[in-house]
């Protein structure tokens, strides 16, 4: 584990410096609540989350991160009896402005969930969906667009023979690599992950960290991340949230070697979570 | 782009069609189950009209005016400056009497013609022949009586002499009346006409006689036959009835079963004519009654008072459909139509005629449930009878033993179901391994994939004659599905307490299937011996002889096999998803402190699975209330109130399967059966709601493990 | 203190024993058991009479007091044996129902004076009048006469059929100077048509190849035939394809609005008042007994409905009612309000069975809630839906109760469908097995000369039925195979 640890923290250091980075997702006064249940509400969230870095979201569970992440997309809608209010900008678009087209919104913001969900179609069907449900249909750009997506998910060549065999047939890991494949097919903006490895394996969770990496090139991404270790090792920033409130956002290398909040403290060396 | 954001606006256009859809999809389900009771409602509702007077109609003189009575609308019979007389008609004869002669005509006019108010002129009329009076007529005396080719004419002479007279009006019989004449007729009496029977009905003295007409060999017709009254009240009776008070009016009962009469303290008294007795209570009437009589094919008779009043009513039931007064009645006679269509009154110089809005007479809601006092009946019945006509008699409307027999149909099928399915639920979902319950579970649900019409059809022709020959075997049936496990029960527990080398997991399904396919041919072949030799011959015969009770080839018994079948299954699949659904960590903890594994069941997972029996009861029965081509098929289909389970009986479902395809559209018949569906309806509503509640409420506590 | 416990353990009381030996266990076992023997039973009843009816049977020549002089011939349909061992009788089929007052005929076992299975009787099955039965001697064939009487059964039998085969190819005037002698058991010599033939043979000589020929051929006109003489005799093909017509016509209508309903239930409702509504609406229109569908259906589709577009487009027909009267579209229609709960209960179990996740995971990528219904979570639902319409085809085929009322016939001339326009005949009425069943079982004046016919139908439905549902059991496994262990949403 550790030595993985190393290699990714000495990978992810060179590119990202001496770039500046411009905001991409800002957050004002983000308030959020459940009527069926108290736990994940959230509470007066502001922040900026710099664009083509790696943010990730740490707390404990029920802190909010998740349901933090789900309103970058506007999943929350999804769960009855949750309200928001406050505002959410994207590239200096409110996302919660009424005439927002919430399926366009989604595929300029992709999402991978904790649980790898692949469609039970073929490998080539599962990247082609978000292509195909907007009206492109043609083979050609078809084969060229998901060549690229599962390439730049470092999965082409373990599945480029097999286009066709039910992605419910691939490894776990794999499987979690075809999402977000099938998540960039769509070419978004910001890229949502939800614990994207905590169903993997050790080995397969480094090939996701690896990925992330590469792909922060291109995308804006964030990340939930229950484990600190990972967030240190693939995350520029790192925001800490506890009870439904944001307690500290700034650079990882900060966050969690002299972090400002005592709370934070307590958390980052495992006093409590 | 541009053609991007097409794209993204005919994808929302989509998704907003779709959700319509969806959404629509989700209100029609709603709006059908509203469509189904409004409609049923929609059709039943008539029912409830009540009875009204509608509009009168005024017919002038033109000569003589007649009206039939039988026929949908009156009409005249007459021409301008045609010799006067007075002109009484029946529905197929008018009789003119004019300077002491009678004329008989026949009254051969379409009957298209007649429903119009249109004068017909006298000559269409065929003259069949003119009858010479001795003497002076009482004009209002006059009444006459036909039915097929006999007609019967009285008329009473100043000084109180009645004569009657009897005619064959067929083409083909010789115009010659026979005559009574009855010297000493008392003044205070009433007499009707009967000539389907030929009879004269008397009501005087305190007595109602009936007196036969016979017809005689025409050489004395010639000569009037004379006789007293005295005399005749002893030889031409056929019966006497006595009756209570004096009359102030006598009329006929509905179909002319009935006599009815009203005395001077205006009460309403009922004769039976056919079983000769009288009917029931007698009931005051609001008004002093002038005239009183009754439709042909309906239950539904009338009064009228001097002023006009009248009033309908029902006569095997109390109340009044209609209480009311004739507007520009005057002081003549009123009477109801033949067909209750309308009320007529012989004016000076018209013929008034009122209509009548009365279609539904006999579907108030205590004529529906509640004993009537029918005629030709001892005492009040509860009898379902809508083809009264066909037979011969009037129509009987009562629900009550049809719903009565929907119940025990049900309760029959419940008794065989109860035991098999909360066995086979208890079994299956407790103590039957995963793998095998998993195989058990889908075999026993495929009892519910007999169509009924298959089951019905055999218990209706295979198991009906077998029952009737086997029946010690069937009724032995039930002790032997009890008494053959727990035989083996005891044989397994010796066997383990001499050796307890026997498995503690016996093969109990395969053990139970020998036992049983071996009690079953032992006790099939031993039973009709042991059935001749404890009865004598057959147990039908015996349970006659001996207690009078009656055996049905297909009765509740039949029943209960086929509709058990019906209903077993899915009241064992809501029970044993329950009871497998009780989580094991529950029978465990029961286990743990020692209790048997039917003590942890009896005492932990059955109460933990109640509410899945209430419910599983509910919707058995309302399966069982609703079925319909098993009790087509095999319960007889009569009308029966009697709880035994050897006699048949007839339910909602077959009675609306078997006459709702006869039934006129909007006619009585087919209101009162979709009143009967939707009773029906309301019924099983009723159960399965409950039963829902129910699940809902299970739903909840195994929302708490 | 320990040696005392155990000592307990072994002393059980009397009671405790009873108790141990779990009889209402065993009780409860003879429930499972009676329940199978229950199915096992209806089946092999309807199994074995149909049987019977298909095999030929050996038929016997009985010599009776009852009888006078000559005996009867036929086949044997039962033995009721009596309370008492001389009671016992046996009901034969003598056929030929134009020559002896009734077909069938009660003998009493114990007058019977002997009983033989003559190798040479034939047994003659008539398009007209049922079977007869007896000793074919001659043959004309237009006008001209052929003797048979030196042939041999087989070579007899083998005449009549090349006979009947040739008469068969001719005009129907020629056809009337073809007839068969045939000697009946009370001794008379009868001329019956030989186009009146259904087939010949000769029970009491064939070996089995040739008696399961002849009960394959039975099979085949069976299901093959339309029926003939007041549906006492023949196929029930109109039936067959009456019900498939009706059931399919029904699951063309119930399937989108079950579909639909199904997924506004477990995918568009918000909880709220008119989703329980909705519920309790599905709940007892499961409950509503298939009669009251059937009055419903009479009363607002033939009449309301029908009758008022009779008065609007076929007005130039009435009085006599196009539509206004029992047919098929308002049977199919009626039938698919029925079995609506069925596919709504069954798609909804699927669409429930369906992963929450690869929702979210489509809606992530853009897809709108149509796009992600129609391309993922309906696809993974297509085997309940299939359930769901397989239970609701079974359901269909098996209920009659409301077919008497909204468009079954006892015998309908035209087809449901036929190849002249508009192919379906939505306004005709049509036949069903279910309720021929229903008909011959209880309009037939002599019940045990179509018996048979009727268990050969009530097999026919319910094989068709339980294979349903069986198919529906099987798919319902294998899609919750597919999604087992996934997590549920919901």
């Amino acid at each position: 584990m550790s030595r993985y640890s190393i290699n990714v923290r000495a990978l992810k250091r060179a590119p990202s410096r001496g770039r500046d980075p411009g905001v991409s997702l800002r957050v004002e006064d983000l308030n959020l609540s459940y009527t069926r249940s108290q736990s994940d509400a959230l509470h007066d969230i502001s922040l900026a989350i710099p664009s083509r870095q790696v943010t990730a979201f740490i707390g404990p569970s029920g802190c909010g991160k998740s349901s933090l992440l789900r309103c970058f997309n506007r999943m929350n809608e999804l769960i009855e009896g949750c309200t928001v209010t406050g505002r959410v900008w994207l590239d200096n678009e409110d996302i919660y402005a009424p005439q927002v087209d919430v399926a366009a919104l989604r595929r300029r913001v992709g999402m991978v969930f904790q649980n790898p969900n692949p469609f039970p179609k073929s490998v080539y069907e599962n990247v082609a969906f978000g292509l195909r449900i907007q009206g492109q249909n043609k083979k050609r750009i078809l084969d060229e667009e998901i060549e690229k997506a599962l390439r730049a998910a470092a999965l082409w060549d373990e599945v480029k023979d097999r286009m066709d065999a039910n992605a419910l047939t691939l490894s776990g890991g794999q499987q979690q690599r075809l999402v977000i494949a099938r998540a960039i097919a769509v070419q978004p903006e910001v890229l949502l992950l939800d614990e994207p490895a905590s169903a993997l394996d050790p080995i397969s969770t480094l090939r996701i960290e690896e990925l992330i990496y590469e792909l922060k090139t291109r995308y804006t991404i964030v990340i939930v991340t229950h484990n600190m270790q990972q967030a240190a090792r693939v995350s520029d920033m790192t925001a800490f949230m506890n009870l439904g409130r944001l307690v500290e956002f700034g650079e990882t290398d900060t966050l969690f070697t002299n972090p400002r909040e005592s709370q934070t403290e307590d958390y980052i060396t495992g006093r409590y979570g | 782009m541009n053609d991007r954001s097409a794209t993204a606006k005919r994808r929302l256009l989509l998704d907003r069609v779709i959700s319509l859809l969806v959404n629509a999809a989700g209100a029609t389900i709603i709006l059908l189950i509203v469509l189904i009771l409004a409609y049923l409602l929609y059709t039943t509702l008539p029912l409830t009209r009540g009875t009204a007077i509608g509009a009168s109609q005024s017919f002038s003189h033109l000569g003589s005016t007649v009206f039939a009575r039988y026929d949908a609308a009156p009409w005249t019979l007459g021409e301008p400056g045609a010799e006067a007389g007075l002109l009484v008609s029946s529905s197929q004869v008018a009789v003119r009497l004019h300077e002491n002669q009678l004329s008989v005509f026949s009254l051969q006019v379409e009957r298209e013609s007649l429903t119009t108010p249109e004068p017909v002129p006298l000559q269409r009329a065929v003259l069949l022949g003119r009858i010479k009076l001795d003497g002076e007529v009482l004009e209002d005396t006059l009444q006459l009586d036909d039915w097929e080719e006999t007609l019967l004419i009285s008329y009473q002479h100043p000084q109180g002499e009645l004569v009657v007279l009897k005619v064959q009006v067929g083409e083909s019989a010789a115009f010659l009346p026979q005559r009574w004449r009855f010297a000493d007729y008392p003044q205070d009496s009433f007499h009707l006409l009967d000539a389907s029977r030929a009879e004269l009905l008397v009501v005087g003295g305190g007595l109602l006689r009936r007196i036969e007409l016979p017809s005689q060999d025409s050489s004395s017709a010639i000569s009037p036959h004379e006789h007293s009254w005295q005399e005749l009240s002893q030889r031409h009776t056929g019966a006497v009835l006595p009756v209570q008070g004096s009359a102030q009016a006598v009329g006929w009962g509905p179909r002319r079963d009935t006599l009815l009469l009203v005395d001077k303290e205006q009460f309403l008294h009922r004769f039976d004519l056919v079983r000769s007795a009288s009917i029931g209570p007698t009931s005051p009437m609001p008004f002093p009654v002038t005239s009183i009589g009754s439709e042909r094919q309906r239950r539904v008779s009338f009064v009228a008072g001097a002023a006009g009043e009248v009033a309908l009513f029902v006569p095997s039931s109390s109340g009044f459909l209609l209480q009311s007064i004739l507007p520009g009645a005057s002081g003549g006679e009123i009477v109801l139509s033949d067909d209750g269509g309308r009320f007529m009154q012989s004016q000076p110089d018209a013929l008034m005629t009122w209509n009548v809005l009365n279609d539904y007479p006999e579907t108030s809601a205590r004529s529906l449930w509640a004993p009537q006092w029918y005629e030709a009946a001892p005492r009040g019945q509860l009898e379902w009878q809508p083809d009264g006509l066909a037979i011969g008699a009037l129509s009987k409307y009562s629900l009550t033993p049809l719903l009565f027999g929907t119940f025990k149909a049900a309760l029959y099928g419940m008794l065989f179901a109860v035991p098999l399915a909360i066995g086979a639920a208890i079994y299956t979902g407790y103590f039957l391994s995963t793998r095998l319950r998993n195989r058990v579970k889908p075999t026993i649900e495929l009892l519910e994939a007999f169509p009924t019409v298959v089951l019905g059809f055999i218990a209706g022709l295979w198991l009906a004659p077998l029952l009737a020959d086997y029946l010690l075997f069937v009724l032995l049936l039930p002790l032997v599905a009890f008494s053959v496990p727990l035989l083996l029960a005891a044989a397994h527990f010796t066997c383990r307490s001499i050796s307890p080398r026997f498995s503690d997991r016996p093969p109990r399904l395969v053990l139970l299937l020998i036992a049983y396919l071996l009690a079953g041919v032992v006790l099939f072949d031993a039973s009709r011996p042991l059935e001749a030799w404890l009865f004598t011959d057959s147990m039908s015969d015996w349970l006659w002889s001996e207690f009078g009770v009656h055996y049905d080839q297909r009765n509740a018994i039949l029943i209960g096999f086929a509709m058990g079948i019906a209903i077993t299954p899915s009241m064992f699949s809501i029970l044993e998803d329950a009871i497998y659904a009780v989580p094991r960590s529950l029978s465990d903890g029961s286990l743990a402190l020692g209790a048997t594994r039917w003590q942890s069941l009896a005492k932990v997972v059955l109460p933990a699975a109640s509410p899945a029996l209430l419910s599983a009861l509910l919707i058995g029965v309302a399966r069982g209330l609703g079925e319909t081509m098993i009790v087509l098929l095999a319960t007889g289909n009569s009308p029966l109130l009697d709880p035994s389970p050897f006699s048949s009986m007839r339910t909602i479902s077959a009675t609306v399967a078997i006459e709702l395809p006869e039934a006129s559209a909007g006619g009585i018949n087919f209101r009162l059966l979709f009143l009967s569906a939707l009773v029906l309806f309301a019924l099983t509503f009723l159960f399965n709601t409950i039963a829902e509640i129910y699940r809902q409420r299970l739903r909840y506590t195994y929302g708490q493990f | 203190m320990a040696s005392s416990r155990s000592a307990e353990l072994k002393t059980a009381p009397l009671l405790a024993g009873a108790r141990r030996a779990e009889p209402l266990v065993w009780a409860s076992a003879g429930a499972v058991v009676l329940a199978l023997l229950l199915l096992a039973a209806v089946l092999l009843l309807l199994a074995s009479n149909s049987f019977r009816y298909f095999w030929p049977q050996p038929l016997v020549y009985l010599e009776s007091d009852q009888l006078g002089p000559s005996g009867s011939l036929g086949i044997v349909l039962g033995r009721d044996t009596g309370r008492r061992a001389q009671n016992a009788q046996l009901l034969l089929l003598r056929g030929a129902e134009e020559f002896f007052q009734s077909p069938i005929i009660w003998l009493d076992e114990d007058r019977i004076r002997s009983r033989q299975q003559p190798k040479d009787a034939f047994a003659v099955e008539r398009a007209d009048r049922g079977m007869v039965f007896g000793f074919i001697e001659a043959l004309t064939v237009i006008g001209e006469q052929r003797v048979l009487s030196n042939g041999s059964p087989s070579q007899v039998l083998n005449a009549v059929q090349n006979a009947r085969e040739e008469v068969s190819r001719l005009s129907i005037e020629t056809r009337e100077a073809s007839f068969y002698s045939i000697r009946l058991a009370n001794g008379q010599l009868v001329d019956l048509p030989l186009a009146d033939v259904v087939s010949v043979h000769l029970p009491n000589s064939m070996n089995r190849v040739e008696k399961l020929n002849h009960f394959a051929a039975g099979v085949w006109r069976f299901l093959s035939e339309a029926p003939r003489q007041t549906n006492v005799q023949g196929g029930v093909l109109p039936a067959i394809v009456g019900t498939v017509t009706l059931v399919l016509l029904m699951a063309i209508i119930v399937a989108p609005l079950g579909v639909l309903a199904a997924v506004y239930l477990s995918e568009y409702a918000q909880s709220g008042i008119l989703t329980r509504l909705v519920r309790i609406a599905v709940n007892n229109l499961a409950g509503v007994p298939s009669i009251v569908y059937g009055v419903f259906g009479l009363g607002f589709f033939v009449y309301a409905v029908g009758g008022s577009i009779d008065s609007v487009f076929f007005a130039d027909k009435l009085p006599a009612p196009t539509l206004g009267t029992p047919g098929l579209l308002w049977a199919a229609l009626t039938m698919a309000i029925l079995t609506l709960p069925v596919v709504i209960v069954a798609t909804e179990e699927g669409l429930a069975r369906v992963p929450k996740n690869l929702r979210e995971g489509s809606l992530a990528l853009g897809a709108t809630r149509a796009e992600t219904l129609w391309r993922v979570v309906l696809p993974s639902a297509a085997p309940a839906v299939l359930t769901g319409l397989i239970l609701a085809i079974a359901r269909a085929t098996g209920e009659v109760a409301p077919l008497i009322l909204v468009g079954v016939a006892k015998y309908a001339p035209g087809l449901p469908v036929s190849g002249e326009f508009p192919f379906v005949h939505f306004d005709r009425q049509f036949m069903h097995l279910g309720f021929y069943i229903y008909d011959l079982g209880f309009q037939s004046p002599q019940i045990d000369t179509v018996e048979g016919l009727v268990y050969a139908t009530a097999l026919l439905l319910v094989g068709i039925v339980l294979l349903l549902n069986v198919a529906a059991v099987v798919l319902r496994g294998r899609l919750r195979e597919a999604f087992a262990g996934e997590e549920i949403f919901r």
